[in-house]
């Protein structure tokens, strides 16, 4: 009660003071009622002169209000209130002295509102999954490349590192004219693209590969767009790097793009060449074989031809850059057309010359259940090779609802491997010439016929060769053919592969967004193995072993019908069936003889992905999968496929059958402090492809089993990371486990069982820190474990402390220090470590920078490995590219 | 008793008087969307759902890479104002950092619109331009006398209509109107609900120092999250509000 007086004393004083202050301004005052006599509180009062706002009040909590007036004339009142009507009433103030009274009553009238649309033209212009800027409104005229323009737009950041996001996601692409050579690389357009010809950008959201699948592929992609002006300038732009370096010999990395992009036709031009251990097709790698996720507009994905021998330059749990001792060259040519706006031509080429030394010094201790040896094997492997890769692709809009494409690409590749071996103690000589001849061509054809559902047509061939010379100047198996006067060996072999697939897939998709598919189709397969193995003097062939000799012809024939249905329960749980049903026809001709099959099976599948509460998510599947066997699973007799290897298949038909289950929890994410991940898988196969060998000190001969036994397969991968405040570090755990176990035969063993596993466990932690300062650490311990009628177990340690600088916005420095450490080597040999750095300058960004990278600061020449299998235990040196500085220098036009 | 039912029936009138409506908006800068539920007392202001990626790193094998999208823009995510009585200036800010929403109490809404004689049709409502200074920011806006309510998006109040759209002179915010329709009080009353249950009220000027320190935290641990051979070069922290200073007007 007390308070209450004092607010009231105040009031008036206040009141007062007003009185005092607007002496010279009327007040008009009252009250605002309803009809009833209820007061209408927070009710707007407008004093207006003609159509012009004077001054305006809103009533208080009892629908009182009060309104100064300076000058005389003739205003309305306007009393208005949502559903109330609005009341106009005339006032003269003739007198500035005297004070006005209007008391005021209000009729309910509810506002008569059904959901107005504001409607206004604009700068943007938002379409169903479509956004578009007209973008001279958002320009400031500093603008040079692409990326200044993105940066303008609403929605639209663009991070220091090039990344554009929309809304907070990473653009899958960035297009041209609905034209695109970079996929995820766009970078090296938005940075270079001059900025004067872009009229309009289009943010594509929902974004999918073939622009009929929208609504029916579950996409959650963003892609942009740029439209050029109609009369807009060609003109070349780019970047090029130049790297120059000092070590052993003169050490180089360079490389450039260039592009000119027009309304209509685009063209872009990349070359590379480095002889410091890196592979050039890595930038080109997604125009040779785009990368999709779920490609159910294609089919025959995985048929290839593989090559019987492949010796291989990988250096086992290493950088390969590191003991690649190279000279590469790439050169690639690319051009989109645009004939006419319905049709799409698309062409991309590349050359790829490639010089490649590798050394490796290996010693192998055999331990057999009958007998024990030991061999050492030192090489120098040279392979040079010749690369040829054209691609065409046309795609025709035959009408708003059709689409069809044609995909035509061809390959040609020379590969020449020489191999100088010393092998125990005898100087041996290994030619092997590979060819490789691929054509592929695809027509696929897709109809929208109703908003979501969709029919796809996809026919595909395929004709790969891969013929194959292997010639060793030594003969080794003298124990294996009593050949007098033998003195070397020649392989010529053929895999070839001959494809045809014709599917039909139709989805369709309800509005509840579960997705029913029903696919048919017919694929067929032939692969035709042939080798021939000689034995010779000098240049006459004495022998041609009769189990050495292959002429296979293998085809498959495979009529399916395919059903799957996803449904989503709630937005949180959905199960998806999957059910094939396959008649297969398998013609095997070995020689002259031939034998068939038929046979009929069901592939059923099943998945079901949970997630539960908030930061919990649980998702699971199994599925069940029959395979047919491959061509390498069938052929009849011996092929060499290395100096000191025969292997053959079963001669059977086997179609295999196993089971998988998988598991993934992730609990938390970035944000919070606690996060874990875990990973499990178990592959069960009923039945299997095994091994029966016979291993001599100088040969192996290798047959495939069919083994009608359970195989098992697991894999678990965890991570846990706790943030830890006080360091503004995470810690990160990690613990990787898998095992497997088997039955083979070794030197007439009978079946004896094979039990491999191996576990790494680790720890890292990595700071956090917006300053100058990062660093990251850690240590990884790995073990393995192989037992059969031997017992093998090594671990080997790997540990890392990388630091990082950032000096400046124009200014890096990044070192990085790693130590292996070999478990089972001898104490002097066992530990390795290595140093690189690098460190930049940008003179301007965007347009010049400076880099100057050491890789190999320790200048370590030789690194050795251990290893072990169920035979055999191994230690291999590699030969290491020398320490080296490289000084680069970037620049973009 | 007669004069406990008369009452009875005048509350209920006056309940039944009170229309609530909602206006949702979009934010030309980056498209997001707001929804204003007001009725003649109150008013509560909300960001719609958006589909925004959350931040994460993943290796993709495929391509050998690591995707890394990260999203360190906190407080952003949710925000709300809540006018609890539509004659008094003090407003309730709910920003949602970290994992709970922290409350601010905002009673300096101390704007002073200039309205000019300009008037633009939006539809098929006439507007008119008015113009105010607001923490560091020279705003324009555009409302109609046609919707009668002095309630507005985001802290924008006072004006006699509704807003139909306004932006400041940076171009750092541009909200219009998309659509306004009838509501019901059930889902204004929800919202108001969930603000009113949060215990715990801050002052608005603490508001910069509590994001910074969370956004400061947020960042060390995503930087920290990302595997080896992650290169991260340049973090720049944008201070840019929306409220450049909270005391600047007074002046």
């Amino acid at each position: 009660m007390k308070k209450n007086r004092i607010v009231k004393i105040a009031y008036f004083f206040l009141l007062f003071l007003f009185s005092i202050i607007n002496l010279y301004s009327q007040e008009i005052s009252g009250t605002i009622k309803d009809s009833i006599g209820v007061p209408i509180s927070y009710a707007n009062i407008l004093l207006k002169k003609s159509d012009n706002i004077e001054n305006y009040t809103y009533s208080d909590e009892h629908g009182n209000y009060a309104l100064q007036v300076k000058d005389t004339g003739n205003y309305q009142l306007h009393f208005s209130s949502m559903s109330y009507a609005k009341k106009i009433v005339p006032i003269q103030i003739i007198d500035l002295s005297k004070n006005i009274e209007r008391n005021i009553i209000l009729h309910y009238e509810a506002m008569q509102l059904d959901e107005v649309i504001v409607q206004a033209e604009r700068d943007i212009i938002i379409g169903k999954n479509k956004v578009t800027f007209n973008v001279k409104k958002f320009l400031s005229g500093n603008e040079e490349v692409a990326e200044d323009v993105l940066k303008k737009l609403p929605g639209v950041d663009v991070d220091s590192d090039g990344i554009v996001k929309v809304n907070g996601k990473e653009i899958e692409k960035l297009m041209v004219e609905g034209d695109d050579f970079f996929e995820k690389g766009y970078t090296i357009l938005s940075k270079s693209l001059p900025s004067e010809p872009i009229e309009k950008v289009e943010i594509l959201e929902k974004y999918t590969e073939n622009e009929l699948l929208q609504n029916v592929e579950n996409s959650n992609k963003v892609a942009i767009n740029l439209k050029l002006k109609e009369n807009a300038k060609r003109q070349w732009f780019g970047n090029i790097d130049f790297g120059i370096g000092a070590s052993d010999q003169f050490r180089y990395d360079s490389q450039f793009n260039l592009m000119n992009f027009g309304k209509k036709n685009k063209y872009y031009f990349l070359g590379n060449t480095n002889n410091i251990g890196k592979n050039a097709t890595g930038p080109i790698q997604h125009l040779i074989r785009p990368f999709r996720l779920n490609k159910i507009d294609k089919i025959g994905e995985d048929v290839y031809a593989k090559k019987l021998i492949d010796i291989s330059m990988e250096s086992l749990g290493f950088k390969n850059d590191r003991s690649n001792f190279n000279n590469t060259e790439l050169l690639s040519l690319n051009a989109i057309f645009n004939p006419s706006s319905k049709t799409k031509i698309k062409i991309l080429g590349f050359f790829n010359w490639d010089e490649n030394d590798f050394y490796k010094n290996s010693f192998i201790e055999y331990n057999l259940p009958d007998f024990s040896f030991s061999n050492s094997e030192d090489f120098h492997l040279r392979k040079k090779k010749k690369i040829a890769f054209g691609k065409l692709e046309i795609k025709h809009r035959i009408s708003e609802k059709e689409l069809i494409e044609f995909i035509s690409s061809f390959n040609k590749g020379d590969f020449q491997t020489k191999k100088d071996l010393i092998f125990n103690s005898t100087d041996l000589i290994e030619k092997i010439n590979t060819e490789n001849e691929l054509f592929n061509q695809e027509i696929t054809y897709t109809n929208k016929f109703k908003e979501r559902d969709i029919f796809i047509l996809k026919s595909r061939f395929i004709y790969e060769n891969s013929p194959q010379n292997y010639w060793i100047n030594q003969f080794l198996y003298e124990d294996l053919f009593s050949i007098e006067n033998a003195n070397n060996v020649l392989q010529n072999s053929q895999n070839k592969v001959t494809y045809f697939g014709l599917e039909a897939h139709l989805l369709s998709k309800n509005l509840k967004g579960n997705l029913f598919e029903i696919i048919t189709g017919n694929q067929f397969k032939k692969d035709n193995l042939n080798s021939i193995f000689s034995i010779k003097e000098n240049d006459f062939v004495i022998e041609k072993p009769f189990n050495f000799q292959n002429e296979i012809s293998y085809f498959t024939n495979d009529s399916y019908l395919k059903g799957k249905y996803s449904f989503k329960l709630t937005s949180k749980f959905q199960i998806t069936g999957k059910i094939g049903l396959h008649q297969l026809l398998n013609r095997l001709k070995n020689f002259d003889v031939t034998k068939d099959q038929q046979l009929f099976f069901i592939n059923p599948n099943f998945h079901l992905q949970w997630e539960f509460l908030e930061k919990h998510k649980l998702s699971g599947s199994v599925s069940v999968n029959t395979t047919n066997a491959t061509i390498l699973n069938v052929y009849e007799n011996y092929i060499l496929t290395s100096f000191r290897n025969f292997k053959k298949g079963t001669n059977q038909f086997n179609q295999l059958q196993k089971i998988k289950y998988n598991l993934i929890y992730t609990y938390g994410n970035w944000s919070e402090n606690f996060t874990a991940f875990a990973f499990l898988s178990y592959l069960k196969s009923h039945d299997y492809f095994s091994s029966r060998s016979q291993i001599e000190q100088n040969y192996t001969l290798s047959e495939q089993i069919y083994l009608n036994k359970n195989r098992d397969f697991f894999i678990v991968n965890t991570q846990v990371d706790r943030y830890l405040n006080f360091i503004n570090s995470r810690i990160k755990l990690k613990l990787n486990y898998f095992k497997t176990s088997y039955f083979n035969e070794v030197n007439n063993s009978e079946l004896r069982k094979v039990v491999s596993s191996n576990y790494d466990y680790g720890i890292e932690l990595r700071s956090g820190f917006k300053g100058v300062f990062n660093y990251n650490l850690g240590t990884k311990w790995k073990k393995f474990e192989v037992k059969s009628n031997t017992l093998n177990k090594f671990t080997n340690t790997i540990s890392f402390l990388d630091l990082e600088f950032n000096l400046s916005e124009k200014l890096f420095f990044s070192i990085q220090n790693e130590r292996y450490l070999f478990g089972n080597l001898d104490k002097k040999n066992n530990t390795y470590y290595f140093s690189d750095f690098s460190a930049t300058y940008v003179v301007k960004k965007n347009k010049i920078s400076f880099e100057l990278s050491g890789q190999n600061l320790t200048n370590t020449k030789v690194y050795k490995t251990y290893f072990a299998d169920d035979n055999s235990i191994s230690s291999t040196e590699y030969r290491l590219l020398p320490r080296f500085l490289l000084c680069k220098i970037k620049y973009r036009f | 008793m007669r004069l406990y039912t008369i009452l009875f029936i005048i509350m209920i009138f006056s309940k039944s008087y009170s229309q609530v409506f909602e206006a949702t908006y979009r934010n030309n800068k980056d498209l997001k969307s707001y929804t204003l539920y007001f009725d003649t007392k109150t008013s509560i202001y909300v960001l719609n759902n958006t589909k925004a990626d959350k931040s994460s790193a993943k290796y993709d094998e495929d391509s050998n890479v690591i995707r890394v999208k990260k999203n360190v823009k906190v407080g952003k995510n949710s925000e709300t104002i809540y006018r609890p009585k539509t004659n008094s200036n003090l407003v309730y800010e709910c920003v949602d950092l970290k994992e709970h929403c922290y409350l601010f109490k905002d009673e300096g809404i101390n704007l002073k619109w200039k309205i000019t004689e300009i008037t633009e049709k939006f539809g098929r409502f006439t507007a008119k331009k008015a113009t105010a200074k607001f923490r560091g920011r020279n705003y324009t806006a555009w409302f109609t006398e046609e919707i009668p309510t002095m309630n507005g998006p985001w802290k924008f109040i006072n004006l006699p209509g509704l807003i139909l759209r306004i932006s400041d002179d940076a171009f750092f915010i541009d909200l219009e109107l998309q659509t306004i329709k009838k509501s019901s009080s059930q889902k204004m009353e929800t919202l108001i609900g969930e603000i009113n249950s949060i215990k715990e009220i801050k002052l608005v000027d603490e508001h910069v120092k509590i994001r910074e320190e969370i956004v400061n935290e947020a960042i060390n641990k995503i930087l920290s999250s990302f595997p080896r051979n992650v290169k991260v070069s340049n973090v720049s922290l944008k201070k840019d509000g929306l409220e450049k200073c909270f005391k600047c007007e007074k002046e």
